[in-house]
């Protein structure tokens, strides 16, 4: 089904995977504005890159569902959300994989922070485990395949880069990311209110600190 | 007091609560069998908002008189010498000591109580979860152990009742569980899509509340995706090694395998309750959410009339 701007595909009885067809538009608006007014008729929502999955309540009718996600979706634009700004300090002494990256992007330590000092992250998508951001904004000139061989844990607080993004690691855990650096920041604590440190959105600058900066 | 002197299963105190926390990677949670959970919500209303999931191995005590009751698996109850069944509301004493034995028929339990229970939540809900190392009774996602207690809020007692009633699963030989086309399933050509229903399949010893991996001497050849996607309940994954692995209430947010399709909400709850091999067959999402709500409504009448 196609209203105007949007797909949606049926992916089982409450589930519902939309995609803007102009991807101009601002999906990450659309999903703010879901989690924190969210309609009664909502029950959760995923987004990954340019896709939202939107759960619905099981005792809805999917005819009058679907007239609900078209109606939300063209507020876009209507109710813009407060974005919040964050910087956060990078200890580059803990910069695991800094050679390899240096190999690949052909400038040295000095020059990378800088590059990346100087980049205003957007928080694009939150996925992978609760606390872990998709930081999008890296030029092209830093955009690297992941690794691979994955590491088996990454330690916390790890600052890395793949693909397109940044991400900060909140937890132990697997991942082919390069490593640049650690945080101190907490990332997800579900005794918070919202538990996640960074909403979708959110902008994110980094300060580079220890001996590679 | 609800006092646990034995869990021999994995158990954990399961809701509907949680809501809105995909957008954080959290998932949802829930009961893996949502139909049984339903049914405990038919005989005992507002007291079973939260319930024990359960396979079974589990001895208690009460402080205060209060009923309790089974749906799900068909399980043996002792109480004080005296036999009872699932799907029976069961009065309980001080000093009684109850005994539910492992499933007969069927694999998982839920057990609730007609009293309101002083549990710990997160997120909105009682639901651990052990990917996630957060909620439950030790606030880092582990399942209870014995010794357990928590306290009782106003517990009541109700006559009791057995329903006499038998899950529709517990009456299905060879079945046949329906998946819902989506995702990248026009990807896999049509001799994998063939093979896919014409597969039998068996749950594999690698299953637990994020998804229960399958065996089958047939192995579908699998597209290749770039980017991650949102994951749907009961999407069915399939990996390099051409296994589908069913992802359930416990399952990540997102991922990167190609799906063939998805469970139905139905054929989710026969799923996590059988024993033996079963094949899939392809249904329409609008043939599923009918087939769910009849059934709802089908249960509800039986179990609300004999109440």
């Amino acid at each position: 089904m196609q209203i105007t701007n949007l797909s949606i595909e049926r992916l089982n009885e409450n589930s519902w995977l939309c995609t803007p067809r102009n991807s101009s538009l601002k999906v990450t608006e659309w999903v703010r504005g879901l989690t924190t007014h969210s309609p009664e008729w909502l029950r959760d929502c995923v987004m990954v890159a340019n896709s939202v999955m939107l759960v619905t309540q099981d005792e809805f009718d999917p005819w009058q569902i679907r007239r609900s996600i078209a109606q939300t979706f063209s507020l876009i634009g209507t109710q813009a959300q407060p974005i919040r700004h964050h910087y956060l300090t990078i200890d580059t002494e803990y910069a695991l994989d800094l050679e390899e990256v240096l190999e690949h992007v052909a400038m040295d330590a000095k020059a990378l922070y800088e590059t990346l000092r100087h980049i205003e992250f957007v928080v694009s998508a939150n996925g992978f485990a609760p606390g872990f951001s998709y930081l999008s904004g890296l030029p092209k000139s830093l955009h690297l395949q992941r690794k691979a061989t994955p590491r088996m844990a990454v330690p916390a607080g790890s600052f890395a880069i793949a693909s397109e993004y940044a991400a900060i690691y909140p937890k132990v855990s697997p991942g082919g990311w390069y490593l640049l650096g650690h945080c101190e920041q907490t990332l997800f604590d579900v005794m918070q209110h919202p538990p996640s440190f960074l909403q979708l959105g959110d902008t994110v600058h980094f300060d580079f600190v220890g001996r590679h900066a | 007091m609800l006092e646990f002197s034995m869990i021999n299963t994995p158990s954990l105190w399961v809701d509907r609560e949680r809501r809105m926390v995909g957008h954080m990677a959290v998932t949802l949670s829930g009961p893996l069998d949502e139909l049984s959970f339903r049914h405990n919500q038919y005989l005992l209303g507002e007291y079973a908002q939260v319930q024990l999931e359960s396979r079974g191995g589990l001895q208690f005590t009460v402080s205060a008189p209060v009923c309790f009751c089974i749906a799900g698996a068909a399980v043996e109850v002792n109480v004080a010498h005296k036999t009872y069944s699932s799907y029976e509301i069961i009065p309980v004493l001080p000093k009684q000591t109850v005994t539910v034995g492992l499933p007969n028929c069927g694999k998982i339990i839920y057990l609730c109580f007609s009293t309101q229970l002083s549990l710990p939540k997160v997120l909105d809900s009682t639901c651990c979860v052990a990917r996630e190392e957060f909620g439950g009774e030790y606030h880092n996602g582990k399942m209870l152990r014995a010794p357990y207690s928590c306290a009782m809020i106003k517990p009541k007692v109700l006559p009791y009742k057995n329903m006499h009633f038998t899950p529709a699963w517990q009456n299905t030989l060879n079945p046949y569980l329906s998946v819902i086309p989506a995702y990248q399933h026009t990807k896999f050509d049509v001799v994998n899509r063939m093979k896919f229903t014409s597969a039998q399949y068996k749950i594999s010893s690698k299953a637990d509340r994020m998804g229960y991996r399958l065996i089958s001497e047939t192995l579908l050849e699998t597209p290749t995706i770039t980017e991650s996607q949102p994951i749907a309940l009961g999407a069915i994954q399939v990996p390099k090694d051409g296994l589908p692995i069913v992802l359930l209430a416990d399952k990540q947010t997102t991922g990167g395998y190609p799906i063939i399709g998805c469970l139905s909400q139905l054929s989710i709850t026969q799923l996590v309750q059988l024993n033996d091999e079963f094949t899939f067959k392809w249904t329409e999402p609008e043939t599923a959410h009918s087939q769910w709500h009849a059934q709802l409504a089908h249960d509800k009448g039986r179990l609300e009339t004999n109440n």
